[in-house]
């Protein structure tokens, strides 16, 4: 078996906030390219902090975010709320990367439009945020960010308000439309959603949350519905959880 | 049918309200140089209008030149402000010193300043006005959702993306409540402007109708200018409400409830 190529290194990186409080690391991991990798950790152990980092929003205090890929990093951000403006439609806002990348209302418009058709918001491309319903709104933010073509896909639990059905709904089309795409890092809260996403998932500890479980999931080549009602889903989820309380304890 | 709900309460409460003063005075005999009764005060608007229109007019161009003044000013120098701490922290003391001193305090000084009376009591109304403006803008400003603020630093927005597409938008809301503010505040200060000026004469507005019919005691014809500002004052602050439901509802389905106004 190939070894998988390495995207990114996460080097003994920690973050200090300006008050002295420690809110993460150290942390050393390597994401593996083309896999999707999930973040679980109790609440507040830094999981969206670290996502930030990632993407540069944030600046490690100590540390570095080594990028190993052969192109530049393109990445893409979703965010727990859809962070759309709620003064734009649809189009606008899925265009807005291209528009801030520099190219014009036209041309931007034409490049989403196929991705818009994807995640099943034609006919609303007029529409406001504020018009649609909360998975719709998800979806023009998937849109948003996979129109851009990332090689880095970083989703900051993004289904997380959302109910059940339009959850499930949203995991499977992401895997469909995230296949033999981006590289992605997906924090969530919830052990089920990781363990159907996931081919790989990092657990980590209460704040400051370090790296305490390194876990892969076992998952059949094509993820469908009648998985999650399996035996084999339930051992795993069963042992993430596991591997979850273990951390929350270990603060 | 709710537009038609929402007048009819209020509107009952003031004919209410007028029926009672008319009644008071006539029963009460009340003499009209100390309170004259509506009927009165409307004949003496209606049988006045000659001299009255003018000066409304004239009050008006005021009030409307200092809201646009403010409209303008308050918004370029909030964004100054928002592209520059250090302006803000140079210059914000001074809009604050002209907010907090007496319009009729001022009023005089600015007089002697300037030769022409109408340039002087445009300044005087744009100072009262200008502030909720500033501050309701810089507010908006500075209430970008922290997502979307990421969002345009992760696509490296230009300062000039991210003021006319993240930053200026999201003041829109805050500017209109600012200018709801500013409109009421522009005729106050165009009245209080020119009774500093205690000018006279024929391109004068409606606080000089107010002063000469004090001085003559025409206590109706003081009630008559008094209710021309009043009702002047409502249709401004109604113009407003309605131009920012409208606008607030086409932009993003949110209703006036939903937009803190920085100064109320």
């Amino acid at each position: 078996m190939p070894t998988p190529e390495i995207l990114l290194d996460l080097d003994h990186v920690t973050l200090r906030w300006p008050n002295g409080l420690s809110a993460l690391g150290p942390i050393d991991a390597a994401l593996e390219a083309g896999r999707l990798t999930a973040i679980v950790g109790p609440s507040g152990c830094g999981k969206s902090t670290l996502l930030r980092i990632v993407a540069g929003l944030l600046a490690p205090t100590s540390g570095r975010v080594a990028w190993r890929g052969r192109e530049p990093m393109r990445p893409a951000f979703v965010f727990q709320d859809p962070t759309l403006m709620p003064w734009a439609s649809v189009a606008d806002n899925v265009a807005l990367p291209l528009r801030l990348a520099g190219r014009s209302r036209r041309q931007s418009h034409a490049a989403v439009q196929p991705w818009i058709e994807r995640v099943g918001l034609s006919g609303f491309e007029r529409a406001r945020p504020h018009e649609l319903s909360g998975g719709m709104r998800m979806r023009a933010s998937l849109a948003r960010a996979l129109a851009t073509d990332p090689n880095l896909l970083l989703l900051d639990e993004p289904f997380a308000a959302l109910d059940e059905l339009t959850r499930f709904r949203l995991n499977d089309e992401l895997l469909a439309w995230a296949a033999g795409g981006p590289t992605i890092l997906f924090v969530t809260h919830s052990v089920f959603e990781a363990v159907y996403l996931a081919d790989r998932v990092l657990v980590l500890s209460a704040r400051p949350g370090r790296l305490v479980a390194d876990h892969a999931i076992e998952a059949p080549p094509t993820r469908a519905r009648d998985w999650r009602a399996s035996a084999d889903y339930a051992r795993q989820c069963g042992e993430l959880s596991r591997r979850l309380e273990a951390a929350a304890e270990a603060a | 049918m709710r537009a038609a709900r929402d007048w009819i309460a209020p509107a009952l409460l003031v004919l209410a309200l007028l029926g009672a003063w008319e009644a008071w005075v006539r029963i009460a005999e009340v003499p009209q140089y100390l309170v004259p009764a509506p009927s009165l005060v409307a004949t003496t608007l209606w049988t006045n209008l000659d001299s009255l229109l003018p000066s409304w007019w004239f009050t008006i161009r005021i009030t409307v030149g200092a809201l646009a003044l403010a409209a303008v000013g308050g918004a370029l120098i909030a964004c100054a402000f928002a592209l520059s701490r250090t302006l803000e922290r140079a210059l914000l003391p001074v809009a604050i010193v002209l907010q907090v001193t007496p319009i009729v305090a001022i009023a005089p000084l600015v007089l002697i300043y300037l030769d022409d009376t109408t340039a002087a009591l445009l300044l005087c109304a744009w100072i009262v006005a200008f502030f909720p403006v500033l501050s309701n803008t810089l507010a908006g400003l500075r209430a970008v959702e922290p997502g979307l603020r990421e969002l345009f630093a992760l696509h490296r927005a230009r300062p000039w993306q991210r003021l006319r597409w993240l930053l200026l938008p999201t003041a829109v809301p805050y500017f209109m409540a600012g200018l709801r503010i500013a409109g009421g505040l522009a005729l106050i200060g165009a009245v209080v402007a020119e009774f500093a000026a205690g000018a006279a004469g024929r391109e004068t507005g409606l606080a000089s109708r107010i002063l000469e019919a004090s001085f003559r005691t025409e206590i109706p014809r003081m009630y008559a200018a008094l209710a021309l500002v009043s009702l002047t004052g409502i249709a401004i602050y109604g113009l407003f409400a309605a131009i920012d439901r409208w606008w607030i509802s086409k932009w993003s389905g949110r209703g006036l409830e939903g937009i803190a106004t920085a100064k109320a």
